[in-house]
């Protein structure tokens, strides 16, 4: 679901908000399991990013995008939260745990686990920058938006992907027909 | 350098050369950029590039097959803002309101607000008889002009501290004053109640909406009768004292204007050497070396107060011309860019327009995010000058050059260290900083990396709603560090070239 991305000056920061957390919070959770954090964790930190949200509304503060907002401040914090810990690493421990829960539907089974073994394998030889892009790509976020959550360059965006992309197609994940 | 990313069509799509190009070759930033902005708006070319790499289509198959962990449970979330509200009290929030900073206020006026916290007032009649109410206490209790007080102007393409009362014009605020002039508001002492009172009665319509609690006031005008269609005043209470606005003009421009807490010892001003301008002899490219002409590009950009944190790349090609990129600049600006650099051989042009996107830089409006954010920017400005001008080459320059550079870096050097004890201050309000850092050596290169882990811990603590205590000792020691980085380089400029 897409969101607009400035809200109806006439809507209360409450309405705003919510409305808001009803559309992306899964969005934004599956981004911090993207970043690295385990599922408890990115469920409090998505929850926390629109509480303050809300506070930055309703204290007057004028958010142009208030979707990318939240986005940037999940991320801030969730990048805070796993430097503090001091869990980063190439593959982090949420996203690899995240991924074993092994929640699959019907419609994995069908496809073949074979290709999404290999997915899997492709993901995890991409940088958390580059995941993250690809995540935030397929959420719906623009360029700009993306480049607006990580604090880079929308062309450095074009270029995370690019090498995303680049190390994706190595994996030769294309050749499942749907 | 690939010419022209779109394809000049009617529709202006990128071509389908330019898109693999963007996908699998990587365009440099300045060509990118104007693709992805495309892609941002037309859903047509985002097909395109889907169908073109079917990679993208497998992640997001994989993405909606395998599921990562279910989260639990989410919260009410009306009920988690409530909770926010009521535990107002005891959560400690951004520090607007300001202690005792321009006098005091009266009694009466105090137990009258007290009464009135956390109303919210609808626009209206009632709205606009408050507004009034409030911008007259505001007049009442505004202290005598006080020369130390300095506020940040930020727009979308720039953002610099000045006097918050002007005694004459200075170049920075030409473009933006002249904005204010058009819509006859008083620029020269925007964040008073009276500028803002005699720009409100001047207007034939207006709709007023009010915003109260205990800590502050917010008065919202809009009208359509003005070239500023949308402006607010925040006032601190109870001392009334006006601590920001927000100035939102017909073309979508939006200026904010932030009072930056009061500098306690300041020291003696850095004399900066004047920066002589850019002669425009008209000469052959070969006949000037391409150091000589890339820093004539960057003080002619510096004369337009846009170094620092401003949408202009500037990127030398492998044939040494050079490449500069105005992002989303209004006409005016980008005609006197192109004056700016007229006259210095080899040197392109070119705009890269935004669509009336927004401005580039989101900012929550707080004074201590604004700070962080120029601090980070001014960094980056620095360490660019340091690896495009290494000492060897800077030795290759004429003295008129090196001079230039030399009072460029010292003059950004300098106002990096003023916004980081502005900042320091800032956040001292809110908790008390230890120092705690022992530099030796000072390099650009460290000044970027400790200013921009700055600008995330306060985005982040700014934002939060509850005081994060964990992080507090972190954004101490590293706001020291740069605190200390920075000095050092400032004082590094400072002896000798």
């Amino acid at each position: 679901m897409r969101v607009t991305d400035r809200f109806s000056d006439r809507t209360s920061p409450r309405q705003q908000v919510a409305d808001l957390y009803v559309a992306c919070r899964e969005g934004v959770y599956r981004s911090l399991i993207t970043v690295g954090l385990d599922p408890a964790r990115a469920q409090e930190t998505a929850q926390d990013a629109f509480l303050r949200l809300y506070v930055q509304l309703r204290d007057g503060a004028e958010i142009e995008n208030p979707r990318a907002w939240v986005y940037r401040v999940a991320h801030n914090i969730g990048v805070d939260t796993l430097s503090r810990d001091a869990r980063e690493s190439v593959m982090p421990d949420g996203f690899a745990d995240s991924l074993a829960s092994d929640h699959r539907s019907a419609e994995d089974e069908l496809i073949g686990k074979e290709w999404t073994d290999r997915v899997q394998r492709a993901i995890r030889k991409l940088s958390t920058q580059q995941r993250l892009c690809l995540e935030l790509r397929a959420e719906g976020l623009r360029y700009q938006e993306i480049a607006e959550v990580l604090q880079i360059r929308p062309s450095t965006v074009g270029e995370f992907l690019r090498r995303a992309i680049r190390q994706l197609r190595k994996w030769n994940l294309c050749d499942q027909d749907r | 350098m690939r010419s022209g990313s779109l394809n000049g069509s009617g529709a202006d799509h990128p071509t389908r050369e330019v898109l693999a190009a963007l996908l699998y070759e990587g365009l440099v930033a300045d060509e990118a950029e104007p693709v992805l902005k495309h892609l941002d708006r037309c859903a047509e070319c985002t097909r395109r590039v889907d169908e073109m790499e079917p990679s993208l289509a497998a992640y997001a198959r994989y993405r909606e097959t395998v599921k990562i962990a279910e989260p639990g449970p989410w919260k009410d979330i009306w009920s988690e803002m409530r909770r926010v509200d009521a535990e107002r009290g005891t959560i400690k929030f951004p520090a607007h309101r300001r202690q005792t900073v321009w006098g005091t206020v009266t009694g009466a006026i105090a137990a009258g607000l007290a009464l009135v916290a956390l109303i919210l007032w609808p626009t209206g009649r009632s709205a606009e008889a408050r507004a009034e109410v409030l911008l007259a206490q505001a007049r009442k209790a505004a202290p005598a002009a006080n020369p130390k007080k300095r506020v940040r102007v930020r727009t979308a393409r720039a953002s610099f501290v000045r006097p918050a009362v002007l005694h004459g014009p200075i170049p920075e605020d030409a473009e933006v004053q002249a904005k204010f002039e058009q819509a006859h508001y008083d620029f020269n002492d925007p964040l008073s109640a009276s500028a803002y009172t005699q720009w409100r009665e001047g207007l034939k319509s207006r709709s007023a909406k009010v915003t109260e609690d205990h800590d502050n006031a917010v008065i919202g005008t809009t009208t359509r009768d003005s070239s500023l269609i949308e402006a607010s005043l925040t006032l601190a209470m109870p001392d009334m004292s006006v601590t920001r606005g927000v100035f939102r003009f017909a073309d979508q421009e939006t200026v904010e204007i932030s009072v930056l807490p009061e500098m306690v010892g300041e020291a003696a001003p850095t004399v900066i050497p004047q920066i002589r301008p850019v002669a425009a002899a008209p000469v052959k490219s070969e006949e000037i070396p391409l150091p000589q002409r890339e820093l004539k590009v960057w003080v002619a950009i510096d004369s337009l107060n846009a170094g620092a944190g401003a949408p202009i790349s500037v990127e030398v090609e492998s044939d040494g011309g050079i490449v500069v990129t105005g992002y989303s600049l209004t006409a005016r600006r980008e005609d006197a860019l192109r004056a700016s650099l007229d006259g210095i051989p080899g040197v392109a042009v070119r705009s890269a327009d935004s669509g009336g996107a927004a401005p580039v830089d989101q900012h929550p409006g707080e004074p201590a995010i604004n700070l962080s954010e120029s601090i980070a920017a001014r960094a980056h400005l620095l360490d660019r000058l340091a690896s495009r001008f290494p000492p060897d080459v800077e030795a290759s320059l004429p003295d008129v050059d090196r001079e230039n550079l030399h009072a460029m870096r010292l003059k950004h050097a300098a106002q990096l260290n003023r916004d980081i004890d502005a900042l320091w201050l800032e956040l001292s309000r809110r908790r008390p900083l230890a120092r705690t850092s022992a530099e030796t050596h000072a390099s650009a290169d460290a000044l970027v990396k400790t200013a921009v882990n700055v600008d995330r811990l306060v985005t982040t603590l700014y934002a939060s709603t509850a005081d994060s205590a964990a992080s507090w000792p972190e954004l101490g020691a590293e706001l020291s560090r740069l605190r200390q980085l920075a000095a050092m380089y400032q004082r590094s400029l400072e002896p000798a070239r």
